[in-house]
């Protein structure tokens, strides 16, 4: 009767332990915008190999598990779906801010919290409590494009975007300090998969445009070449997604030149960053193709296993790990990553990445423009 | 508690006293000192590391905005500030506020820290308000307007940087302040675990000492006397006895000594006073039978002179046969009575061994010439002893060697003597027969034979003699011997002889 008593009680307080904890991550791993999944992913994996093998005894095994959204926000519900029914995921990263909107409802119902690794801005940090965004700044960073404008005195702003929320919210940013700065300036968006520029190229050809801005992926590589081979010699400008390989081929080298806010280890600290590249490249035998995103994901990551560490001894039992890791999150005050030293708001997004302005000199390689 | 088992227990227990208080004190100290340590080393020392890089990041920012105001466009700059300000200062300034709480109200440090608080929340304010009006100059080139905006705030950053330095100052001299007091206290506990140390180490030791010579007093002493007395026993001086001191362990055994030495003096007197009869009776025995054997020797020869012509040969032939038992049964009672007047009226005086073995030699000249025999004499040592005694001794012993001679080899005797610690030690050594492993031991037993009459003749006492006298001086014989190569006896007498 004793032993029962005794084994019952010791059950219920080894269950109260967190054993596992399995984290999802929905990124673009084909056809659009890989640059900004297949890095993260990597680099995700392998902050979480790095805390599996380093881990306290009681600390809990990480499990990470992977959704292609193919940079498509309608695909984000059915694949965190499915990470939901085949591996009960208690914490989401997703790297797509359309997708992390979509989610909203879904993740306060499953009590999940989700994590942008890739971008913050004012749309997401409106969003519900759950949701937290350890990346740059949006506005911040594309902020920086429209103040090299301004400061390079050009006129006839011609700016093209594609149509989803990050590029729109990049445009916006841009336009806003035009209009302080009473520069002229032309909106285009344009469609999805188009691969043909000519009558937006023309426009900014009539417009006499001396910058044309690129906010999209990779299709915009045959808008660079058909500017080029129009004649258009304007001061091309782009987000911090050029460094897409395919980017540079689409344009046929016509991309060199583009001005574009982007993040090297130079920006961040610059000893871990360079320690962590070291680490991707005896992992994974490449250097990551854009070499932000998985720094930030390394971060957004490290941020959450270094709160798991202790989960077991500072989390009262009674309290689920969602509203036990979101006070943690929330508590982050100083975290020293590869990014730079990184802290969390109360809105739950994240302080400390700060992008600046880099020229695409070859494919694969960008310089930082001295002012 | 007169017992030196009572007294080692009680010496034990207050060395094990001593450790025990030393421990005590220790601890106390230790754990004091510890918690001193503790409180540097995870408290006042961040502390002070943090406030120092608080200090530096807000030089840094007010360097950082001075270059900004000039007229500097830097990324870098501007992205440094923004990371100090929406990052380092926040963390800072939470990091301050954590101390409010462990604080008393009165204490000196919360004012400060209070104050930094706010001052960091303004400087914060005031610089997120001047990078919006350099941002929106440099968007605008209202270079007037934003001159004197740029003026306005950075005064009022100067005057912010000002206090916010004051008081990060204030709060590290009254964590430095600390941090000093800790660091005597700490210094204070060492020296005190120091001079614990010292001093119980000291006590232990003059406590040790005083133990150890109480130990020696009241224990090697009377091992001391129970060991000289032993030795004196041993060489026969049965009167002595171990002076009885308290009522201990070493005092019974000196008693249990006395008894035991009592017991061995009555028993060697009646030893003694045995054997003196044994030897009365021998000498009475081989004196008294020398008269009838001489009438039997003398009666067979006037029967064999007086009526050889009435006997036939075999009458003849037992006459002989009695006569020759007749005169071997006198030397053996003459070998006997020479045995028991060994040390008998003989008085100890110093013997020239040279000048004896000359004199030995000399009386043996017949038989050394008649077997051709060699011997050697070294240069011996003047020994204390009895003459006779030793005389017969080298005799007996020189004869043994050239009389059991190996056939168609010329005997060759060699004879030396040296020091030998508080000895003197001779040997005898020929080149004869040899004596068999197994008969070493039984060589010296009275009439002891090793070969039958007609081989070698002889009583067989002439080294139960050597052994008597041997042992008259005090001393040791032994053989060592090599059958077919030869024997070498061997014999010590001490330097001091007791008369």
């Amino acid at each position: 009767m004793l032993l029962t008593v005794v084994s019952f009680i010791f059950s219920s307080c080894c269950n109260e332990k967190i054993k596992e904890v399995n984290i999802g991550f929905i990124a673009p791993l084909s056809t659009r915008a890989t640059d900004l999944g297949l890095g993260p992913a990597n680099a995700m994996a392998l902050a979480v190999e790095e805390y599996n093998t380093s881990k306290p005894s009681d600390a809990p095994v990480v499990n990470l598990f992977f959704e292609d959204d193919q940079w498509n926000n309608e695909l984000a519900e059915s694949k965190y779906q499915k990470l939901r029914n085949e591996h009960d995921i208690d914490l989401l990263f997703i790297s797509n801010t359309g997708g992390t909107v979509a989610l909203q409802d879904e993740i306060l119902k499953d009590n999940i919290i989700t994590i942008n690794p890739l971008n913050s801005d004012e749309l997401l940090s409106s969003l519900n409590e759950n949701t937290f965004k350890i990346a740059k700044s949006t506005e911040a960073a594309n902020e920086l494009i429209a103040i090299r404008i301004i400061e390079l005195g050009l006129k006839n702003v011609y700016i093209m975007h594609y149509p989803n929320d990050f590029m729109n919210r990049a445009t916006k940013a841009v336009q806003e300090h035009l209009d302080i700065a009473n520069t002229h300036y032309k909106i285009v968006e344009t469609h999805k998969d188009q691969v043909d520029f000519e009558k937006e190229l023309n426009e900014a050809k009539a417009m006499n445009a001396e910058a044309i801005v690129f906010f999209g992926y990779k299709e915009y590589g045959f808008a660079m070449n058909q500017a080029r081979k129009m004649g258009i010699d304007a001061q091309f400008f782009g987000s911090t997604v050029l460094m897409d390989s395919e980017f540079y081929d689409n344009s046929e080298g016509a991309i060199k030149g583009t001005e574009f806010c982007f993040f090297t280890p130079a920006d961040g600290n610059y000893f871990l960053a360079k320690e962590f590249l070291e680490n991707y490249e005896r992992n994974y035998n490449e250097q990551p193709e854009s070499i932000w995103p998985p720094m930030q994901a390394y971060d957004a990551m490290n941020i959450v296993l270094q709160q798991l560490r202790d989960v077991n001894s500072s989390r009262n039992k009674q309290q689920h790990l969602t509203d036990w890791l979101k006070l943690r999150l929330h508590q982050v005050r100083f975290h020293q990553g590869v990014c730079g030293n990184l802290s969390i708001t109360s809105d739950g997004s994240s302080r400390g990445i700060y992008f600046t302005m880099y020229e695409y000199v070859e494919k694969g390689n960008a310089q930082k423009i001295k002012r | 508690m007169n017992k030196i088992s009572t007294k080692l227990i009680l010496a034990f227990a207050l060395l094990i006293a001593v450790l025990v208080v030393q421990i005590f004190l220790n601890q106390t100290v230790s754990s004091k000192a510890n918690s001193d340590f503790e409180q540097l080393k995870t408290t006042i020392g961040p502390t002070i590391r943090m406030l120092d890089k608080f200090h530096s990041s807000n030089k840094e920012l007010r360097l950082l905005l001075d270059k900004q105001n000039y007229g500097a466009q830097d990324h870098e700059n501007e992205n440094r500030i923004l990371e100090i300000v929406e990052v380092e200062l926040p963390y800072y300034n939470s990091e301050v506020n954590a101390k409010l709480s462990s604080l008393d109200v009165s204490d000196n440090k919360v004012l400060p820290i209070s104050t930094i608080n706010e001052l960091s929340q303004e400087i914060i304010n005031e610089v997120n308000k001047l990078n919006v009006i350099i941002k929106s100059s440099s968007l605008r080139n209202d270079n007037e307007v934003t001159k004197k905006m740029l003026l306005d705030s950075e005064e009022i950053l100067n005057n912010l940087f000002f206090k916010m330095d004051n008081n990060i100052n204030l709060l590290i001299r009254e964590y430095n302040n600390e941090f000093l007091l800790f660091q005597n206290h700490l210094s204070t506990s060492l020296s005190n675990t120091s001079k614990i140390i010292n001093y119980s180490g000291l006590i232990g030791l003059i406590l040790s000492l005083l133990i150890a010579v109480h130990t020696i007093r009241s224990i090697i002493k009377p091992i001391k006397e129970l060991q000289f007395s032993t030795r004196q026993i041993s060489k026969g001086n049965y009167d002595l006895r171990v002076p009885v001191s308290g009522n201990n362990e070493l005092a019974q055994l000196a008693k249990s000594f006395n008894v035991m030495a009592d017991e061995l003096k009555m028993n060697f007197d009646e030893f003694e006073k045995k054997n003196k009869e044994l030897e009365q009776f021998i000498y009475i025995a081989s004196h008294d039978l020398q008269e009838p054997l001489r009438t039997i020797s003398s009666f067979t020869d006037l029967l064999r002179d007086q009526y050889h012509h009435e006997l036939d040969v075999k009458a003849i032939k037992y006459l002989n046969f009695m006569t020759q038992s007749s005169k071997r049964m006198s030397s053996l009672i003459s070998g006997l009575l020479d045995y028991s007047r060994i040390g008998k009226s003989a008085e100890i005086e110093t013997v020239n061994c040279n000048d004896l073995l000359a004199e030995v030699v000399s009386d043996m000249t017949a038989s050394i010439i008649k077997y051709d025999a060699e011997v050697e004499i070294l240069k011996l040592p003047s020994i204390r002893g009895y003459k006779t005694e030793i005389r017969l001794l080298f005799q007996n012993l020189i004869s043994n060697a050239i009389k059991f001679r190996k056939q168609h080899v010329a005997p060759n005797v060699v004879v030396s003597g040296r020091e030998d610690g508080d000895n003197y030690r001779f040997e005898i050594k020929d080149n004869g027969i040899g004596i068999p492993k197994k008969n070493l031991e039984s060589v010296f037993a009275i009439f002891q034979r090793l070969h039958g009459k007609t081989k070698f003749e002889g009583t067989g006492i002439g080294l139960a003699h050597c052994k008597k006298i041997i042992e008259l001086h005090g001393g040791e014989i032994w053989v060592e011997s090599t059958e077919d190569v030869g024997t070498t006896f061997i014999f010590t007498l001490p330097k001091t002889i007791n008369g």
